[in-house]
């Protein structure tokens, strides 16, 4: 089945091919494909279970629905790390990559590799041991790619409390260090972050934000934006969510809470299902017409807190976290945010392009 | 006060007790996995609308049990049954079997409760493929509707049902409303309320299950599944509010071509608003919101 709803894209096209890049690699059934299609084709997390078969070939999807949040996304199958590097793993379609290029090297783009390792499959010594292969021939390539590792499947009996999760990251790190050095490779020189994430719940969501958040450019700005719209406004917390895929490409410098996090993307959904799509004729429905550019909505908690959501560019939403005794002031809020929207404009415009993509 | 008693039966993991639990017990669908099969009856109470309390017989569905519900227990079980539903496994191994005892119930409530109305949920459709989904419910349906006739029972409503979406709350949403007396008063007052707002759309949801209860219009929509999603999404997020501490109160919405309201209304329902008009200030309808609370209270039927 897998890929059959993917248009034909030409992955060669500069402007494509320049895009960050997100590579998901990782041992056989590690659940590759099912974070691809749960958080950027909304499949639902349990169709996964009965609806995917192994990734046979490499499979490439682009996440391109607001201007700041725009990347692509390399599925590969399961045990496959690179080592044919040169083009053989794309002889599906025939645009092939550039000559020379390797699955690790963008053009001028920035790479992040996201290793999925399955945490309920133990023990994981041999699928670690090819971990540390892989990046070590990634780094040798790419010295700028950024690595990530995915604990993925912590959710179930195993994984109850947050404590046997916390314990499986920590086996996972301290196997990853013992592998580098048997190695050769100074654990010290890599810099790789962890997360643990599990397709039925918000973890999967904060990982992938984490992980899109480095590779955009404009971030220093974005968070330099929040912060003093948060600061003016006086706010608890903002956030930038891309309305489609939910991951949050931004925030104020202020600590991130993941209840108030989830909470915020969980507000999307609901905006996206309350208002009623557009009927084009007699029973059909533009699905994309619930989200425009006036989208707004207001939710009113218990707390005495106020979740304000608005749009500020395509697809793309600021959803902020306020005391409702700071609510008051809408206009105010309004006219700040209006000054937000211009500079995220002014930012999303194309830079000439000069030397390198970061 | 009011009992209302309602039979849950079908085969064993069929998947009853996961549609009890997230329509009354806040349950998550993926929480459903861990639940474990049910021994004998399981007697739940809910309330519903503040007065009317269903009490649920949650019947476990393993062969050994039948003997006892269609012998020692038959008029315990089957007498005093307002409403029937009956669980069918789309993925089912053995059809032939759960007809055997599916007439078997159907008799026993004709002679026990001729009077309660029944529901036949064809359950665990998501694992139906989707473009296959509406041949093989229809399918499905013929069987059963021959299998009813064949019984002599008639009336019955069927519905197709999965966790994992909003057709869950399509159907429990069409139960509940048939135990609310005297709900065309209710729906009276909401269409008036509806005109009087000049809006599109009047739902009401009742507050605990957020099923909806009345749906009045001006103006329809054509998005057949919009108030089950709009029940499934709202519920799913109130118990997100009470993870981070917190409740949900009420909420507006709003694009290019609407505004709708999403409101405590009266003590025991939620109210949603959907507003086109572009001349009827957000004050206005909400002003309207305030004001028909008292007198709506009223119209809340009480048992
Ligand atoms: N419990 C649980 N299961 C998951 C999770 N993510 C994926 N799975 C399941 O893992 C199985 C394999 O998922 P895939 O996405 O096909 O794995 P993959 O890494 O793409 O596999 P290959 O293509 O063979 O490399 C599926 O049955 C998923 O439902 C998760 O977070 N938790
Ligand atoms: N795929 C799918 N599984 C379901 C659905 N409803 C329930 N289940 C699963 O079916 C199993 C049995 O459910 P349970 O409620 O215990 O069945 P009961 O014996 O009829 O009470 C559980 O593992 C549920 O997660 C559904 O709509 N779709
Ligand atoms: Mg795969």
């Amino acid at each position: 089945m897998g890929g059959d709803n993917i248009s034909p894209i030409d992955f060669n096209d500069p402007k494509i091919a320049s895009l960050p890049r997100i590579l998901l690699m990782g041992p056989r059934r590690g659940g590759k494909t099912s974070i691809q299609r749960v958080v950027f084709q909304k499949m639902s997390p349990h169709e996964t279970l009965f609806r995917l078969e192994a990734t046979q070939q490499l499979e490439r999807a682009i996440v391109d629905h607001t201007p700041l949040c725009r990347f692509t996304v390399w599925d590969f199958p399961g045990d496959y790390y690179g080592e044919d590097d040169e083009n053989n793993y794309d002889n599906d379609n025939n645009n092939n990559i550039s000559t020379g290029d390797s699955v690790f090297v963008g053009d001028n783009a920035a790479t992040s590799l996201i290793f999925v390792v399955d945490a309920q499959d133990e023990p994981y010594d041999h699928v670690l041991q090819s971990f540390t292969n892989a990046v070590t021939r990634a780094l040798e390539l790419n010295p700028n790619i950024v690595i990530e590792v995915f604990i993925n499947k912590v959710d179930g009996e195993l994984f109850l409390s947050d404590e046997s999760k916390y314990d499986c990251r920590r086996d996972i790190m301290t196997q990853v260090t013992d592998e580098l050095t048997d190695a050769g490779v100074s654990p010290d020189s890599i810099h790789i972050r962890y997360h643990l994430t599990s397709i039925y719940d918000h973890s999967i969501y904060e990982a992938l934000s984490r992980v899109v958040q480095r590779l955009i450019p404009q971030l220093p700005t974005l968070e330099n934006l929040l912060n003093v719209l948060v600061s003016t406004c006086s706010m608890e917390k903002a956030y930038l969510f891309d309305v489609v895929s939910k991951l949050y490409i931004s925030t104020d410098p202020g600590p991130v809470d993941m209840q108030s996090v989830e909470l915020c993307s969980d507000m999307i959904d609901v905006v996206l299902d309350v208002t009623p799509a557009e009927d084009l004729e007699e029973d059909m429905v533009d699905p994309d017409s619930a989200y425009d550019n006036k989208s707004a909505s207001v939710i009113r908690l218990s707390n005495g807190m106020v979740l304000y959501l608005k749009e500020v560019d395509t697809m793309l939403a600021l959803v902020c976290i306020t005391r409702a005794e700071n609510f008051r002031k809408k206009s105010l809020i309004n006219y700040n945010i209006g000054c937000l929207k211009k500079a995220l404009r002014a930012l999303a415009q194309p830079v000439p392009t000069t030397e390198n993509g970061h | 006060m009011a009992k209302k008693k309602v039979l849950l039966m079908g085969k064993a993991h069929s998947g009853k007790t996961s549609m009890r639990s997230i329509i009354f017990a806040n349950y998550l669908a993926r929480d459903t996995t861990r639940l474990s099969p049910t021994l004998d009856v399981e007697h739940h109470h809910v309330r519903f609308l503040g007065d009317l309390v269903l009490n649920l017989w949650d019947c476990g569905g393993q062969d050994a049990f039948y003997e006892s519900y269609f012998e020692r227990d038959r008029e315990t079980i089957f007498r005093g049954v307002e409403l029937l539903i009956y669980v069918f496994d789309i993925e089912s191994e053995t059809p032939e079997k759960d007809f055997d005892h599916f007439c078997g119930v159907l008799e026993a409530i004709e002679e026990n409760s001729p009077d309660a109305r029944i529901f036949l949920l064809i359950h665990k459709m998501d694992l139906v493929a989707e473009e296959d989904r509406e041949a093989i419910l229809e399918d499905r349906k013929q069987l059963i509707e021959e299998s009813c006739i064949s019984c002599g029972v008639e009336n019955f409503q069927c519905f197709g049902t999965s966790i994992w979406d909003e057709t869950l709350y399509k159907a429990w949403s069409e139960i509940v409303t048939n135990l609310i007396p005297n709900i065309g008063l209710l729906e009276t007052h909401l269409n008036k309320f509806c005109r009087i707002c000049d809006a599109d759309e009047v739902v009401l949801f009742e507050r605990a299950t957020f099923l909806s209860i009345s749906y009045q219009y001006g103006t329809p929509h054509f998005d057949a599944h919009r108030f089950e999603k709009i029940s499934n999404i709202i519920k799913q997020f109130k118990l997100s509010c009470g993870k981070a501490q917190s409740q949900f109160h009420g909420m507006e919405v709003q694009n290019s071509r609407f505004t709708a309201y999403i409101d405590q209304f009266t003590v025991n329902t939620y109210i949603m608003v959907i507003v086109s008009n572009p001349s009827v200030h957000t004050a206005a309808t909400v002003w309207n919101i305030q004001n028909a609370r008292n007198d709506f209270e009223r119209f809340i039927p009480r048992v």
